[in-house]
């Protein structure tokens, strides 16, 4: 008997296999070899528990599990505490300038955070602008580094997917139901209560756990604010650099013990909202009521203050960078001094940034369009498989996926430590789910019977996705593309581990100038970023239907 | 111009068998229709006659070749589909060249064969239109254009008319049937509208549960169906058991091989006809009482139901009499023995006679 082959047999096949392996060497191998070295004695190289048996035993790194949980549920219930009454006001009521506040909060939620939590340090810092201005006035403001400074960035940082989940949500859900319970003699609040929000649950609880991941796996902001409050990213980077020449063995085993937290969290969302799928019709559209008076105010004030709350940041920098310098130190009224430094110190970090950003997203464009075929078109178990894998990036902090990357690229001819490269394939396998989404969303809606006939007209599987495809789809990559270039450019977390002299982006060195205090730099660098940044939302806005669906 | 063989054509999804045993011969030229309920293979057939999916096992002989494993692009098989598929992001004239330029022809010889076949289906003014601006029908006709332009081995449709109001089909049918004549092209029809698949078609190829019923030209189905359940689906039919040679407790002539029990007489409705007289000569009557009687213009249908209750559907000339018989009134429902068939009383079982 002759095989069964399948109707668009080699083309695909070998992108398959050639996707299977790339996924394998940037992905998997890294992961694997953090994972063995993890069970590695760091002198003998022999199998051991010891350095799980250390990190749950020793005050050090119980200190910074404890830290890192603690930020992270802090985080997220911040968020959650923003982000719920913000989308219940703007889905619920007629709300004066509700694209101001949308772009307000999707700018807030692509910028870097570690911006947010030096911007933080410019205002309520030892010497920031409110504490002295308070200070004039005899008020003592508690400090704001540690704990609390972290959970002011997070909470700030993540609120607005949180707003943007559950406002689409609170959307979408049927008003007839509502209706119902209130004629079934609820009051208000005990339709939200019972009604509302159970409904609602599930996109919150989403939200709240990408917030809780990107909480824990954040870098910057406690190294810049933490002062003496370690997380497991920061202790994992410093145990990297007092490694760094021997084995990183306690730096991956924290790295671990990340993942092991992001997949749990995962987990423990996926069991919940298992057991609440609601299934929706749409016959009653919600309708927003109007509001006047002392209501007007109270909905107003409290829209707006959270959204200009997540914006301090930008606005911070911006400001700072206009202020007048002489060294590090801040001199008074208005200069481009800040600018001219970073012109002549560091053209090197700009021009990098963009270097680097602009190589993974071209990557990221290709290899996202040939992925997004195979995960939509392909009917397989590898492709039902790849749809799973693209959610690892995800999972695993940029920490641990450098130092996965040094521990495997490190010898022979595929040695790429300290090159421009490594940043480029780490930044790329870390944002490639980004593009894979934005593209697959609009494969979805292409009938496959436009390339069938492309194919029955005689044109080859390539010939088609290039001439048929690929037009169609073009949406999608870009609007992908630019999502991947604001993370790509922004990176902080994996860059700081791998890079050398030669290789510094942005980000990296508004840390160094940041640690070193050099603040002028940092804010004109941040300023730089942050306008590159909101530039390609703006252009993402312009370019999708959907607009804010495209950041959360 | 191709004659098709498919020679024991198998292809199942998991556990569910979708084509079974598919054997059919077409001959060049010819219009074959593949009609059928819902889920019963058509598309299933037609996506292996053109290479979207592996057939399990068995030949697709085109010209004397197996064309079965070869990939889709290579079978020059043109494709007509329900949806369209138009190409949203080029124009109209660069829809029907696609497949010429693929096959690397000429610029003028492109110009030329596009115009000639545009005009063909009437969208020469609209060339250069992107199909955005194009009502449904005039998509459908930029699909037929582009499957024809190529002057494929074979062409196959899968709906192509479904997706358009009534009076549009109407139209659109009669120039595909002239389009497809003027070229003596052979086609490959899937349609679920019985009307449609008379109208159109040399070979009507009736399928059910992934089998073929019955391949033969439409008034060969229509009034010969090889079994009960073409009978059922092509046109209405009444069917009436036979117990001990009689229906309904009345002795019908019946051929000596039908079997005493598990035997249905089916009846036409337009075979049918009622009287409240005397039975006519050469006629069966069989005792009903009139449930509804309804005018639809062309003609009357009447729902009756006979002495042991069960219903039965005829379609009378319009005549004022027979319109106000009353609900309840008794009547003898007739019809001529010759006119009759028997089936066995499975759902696909065999014609007796
Ligand atoms: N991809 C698939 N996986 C599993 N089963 C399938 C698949 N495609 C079709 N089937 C099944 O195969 C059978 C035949 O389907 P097919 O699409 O050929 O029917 P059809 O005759 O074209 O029906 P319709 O008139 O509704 O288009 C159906 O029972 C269907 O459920
Ligand atoms: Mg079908």
């Amino acid at each position: 008997m002759t095989l069964p082959r399948l109707s668009l047999p080699s083309f695909w096949t070998w992108i398959m296999v050639a996707a299977c392996v790339m996924l394998a060497v940037l992905l998997f191998w890294p992961i694997l070899s953090v994972f063995v070295i993890s069970f590695e004695d760091g002198d003998t190289g022999q199998f051991t528990l010891e350095n799980y048996v250390q990190i749950f035993t020793r005050r050090y790194y119980l200190t910074a599990l404890g830290n890192t949980l603690i930020v992270g549920f802090a985080g997220m219930l911040g968020a959650c505490l923003l982000g719920v009454p913000l989308a219940f006001c703007m889905s619920r009521f007629q709300v004066r300038g509700r694209s101001i506040i949308s772009t307000m909060a999707v700018l807030a939620l692509v910028s870097p955070p570690f911006i947010g939590a030096y911007a933080w340090i410019m205002l309520l810092g030892n010497n920031g602008a409110i504490t002295n201005a308070l200070e004039a006035i005899g008020i003592d403001m508690p400090s704001i580094y540690g704990m609390r400074g972290i959970i002011l960035v997070f909470a700030l940082k993540f609120f607005p997917f949180i707003y943007l989940m559950t406002e689409n949500a609170l959307n979408g859900i049927n008003k007839s139901l509502e209706d119902a319970a209130e004629n079934l003699g609820c009051t208000a609040w005990g339709r939200f209560r019972k009604v509302t929000l159970p409904l609602v649950f599930p996109a919150v609880s989403t939200g709240a756990i990408i917030s809780f991941v990107l909480s824990i796996a954040d870098f910057g902001t406690p190294a810049i604010i933490g002062r003496g409050v370690r997380t497991l990213s920061t202790i994992a980077y410093s145990q990297y650099t007092s490694e760094m020449g021997g084995k990183p063995t306690m730096a991956v085993t924290i790295s671990m013990v990340m993942i092991a937290i992001s997949m749990l969290a995962l987990l423990i969302q996926r069991r919940v909202l298992a057991k609440r799928r609601y299934a929706s019709s749409m016959t009653h559209k919600q309708v927003k009521a109007p509001v006047s008076g002392g209501k007007s105010v109270l909905v107003h004030g409290v829209t707006y203050a959270i959204a200009l709350a997540g914006m301090i940041p930008a606005f911070v920098v911006i400001w700072t960078s206009f202020i007048a310098t002489n060294g590090p130190v801040f001199s008074g009224g208005f200069g481009l001094d800040s600018y001219r430094r970073i012109w002549s110190e560091a053209p090197d970090a700009i021009a990098n940034s963009f270097i680097f950003a602009l190589c993974a997203v071209a990557l990221i464009a290709v290899v996202s369009s040939l992925l997004s075929f195979i995960v939509v078109r392909r009917e397989s178990f590898i492709s039902g498989a790849l749809d799973l894998i693209l959610m690892v990036p995800y999972l695993v902090p940029g920490v641990v996926m450098a130092i996965g990357f040094v521990t495997t690229f490190n010898s022979g001819w595929y040695n790429l430590v300290g090159t421009a490269t490594m940043i480029v394939l780490i930044v790329f396998i870390r944002r490639l789910p980004y593009g894979v989404r934005s593209t697959s969303s609009v494969l979805r809606q292409v009938k496959p019977s436009i390339e069938e006939a492309a194919i029955a007209l005689g044109s080859s599987p390539a010939k088609t996705f290039l001439k048929v495809t690929v037009p169609l789809i073009m949406p999608g990559i870009i609007v992908g593309s630019l999502m991947s270039f604001i993370t790509a450019i922004n990176e902080l977390s994996s860059t700081l581990i791998v890079y050398t002299s030669s290789t510094v982006t942005m980000p990296v060195k508004i840390y160094l100038s940041v640690v070193d205090g050099e603040f002028g730099v940092a804010a004109a660098l941040s300023t730089v970023l942050t306008v590159s940044t909101g530039l390609c939302v703006f252009l993402v806005f312009r370019l999708s239907e959907d607009r804010e669906a495209n950041f959360v | 111009m191709a004659d098709v063989h498919l020679k024991s054509v198998r292809k199942s999804y998991g556990s569910v068998l979708a084509l079974s045993e598919i054997n059919i011969q077409i001959p060049s030229g010819d219009f074959f229709t593949l009609l059928g309920p819902s889920g019963c293979g058509k598309t299933t057939l037609l996506r292996a006659i053109a290479g979207f999916h592996a057939h399990d096992s068995g030949e697709i002989v085109v010209n004397g070749t197996d064309i079965g494993r070869l990939p889709a692009h290579k079978r020059n098989v043109g494709m007509v589909f329900q949806d369209y598929a138009v190409f949203p992001h080029v124009s109209v004239r660069d829809n029907v060249s696609f497949g010429l330029k693929e096959r690397k022809v000429p610029k003028a010889e492109i110009t030329r064969r596009v115009d000639e076949i545009l005009d063909k289906v009437q969208l020469r003014p609209f060339a250069e239109r992107m199909p955005h601006a194009l009502s449904g029908g005039q998509q459908q006709r930029v699909g037929l254009a582009r499957a024809l332009v190529v002057q494929p081995t074979l062409l196959l449709m899968d709906e192509p008319l479904s997706n358009l109001d009534a009076k549009l089909r109407v139209d659109l049918r009669r120039e595909l049937r002239s389009v497809q004549q003027s070229m003596n092209m052979t086609t490959v029809y899937v349609t679920h509208d019985q009307e449609e698949a008379l109208a159109m078609s040399d070979t009507v190829c009736v399928m059910y549960g992934g089998v073929i019923q019955q391949a033969a030209a439409p008034w060969e189905i229509y009034h010969r169906p090889a079994n009960r359940f073409v009978a059922a689906f092509v046109g209405s039919n009444n069917f009436l058991p036979i117990v001990d040679g009689t229906v309904a407790g009345v002795t019908v002539p019946l051929p000596a091989d039908v079997p005493a029990k598990g035997a249905e007489l089916a009846l036409r409705p337009e075979n049918l006809a009622i009287v409240t007289g005397t039975v006519p000569d050469g006629m069966v009557g069989l005792p009903a009482t009139v449930d509804q009687v309804a005018f639809t213009g062309r003609e009357i249908s009447v729902a009756l139901h006979l002495s042991d209750g069960q219903e039965v559907q005829a379609i009378c000339e319009p005549d004022e009499a027979l319109l106000s018989l009353p609900h309840g009134s008794a009547a003898q429902l007739c019809f001529d023995p010759a006119k009759a068939q028997v089936f066995e009383a499975d759902v696909t079982g065999r014609r007796l006679a």
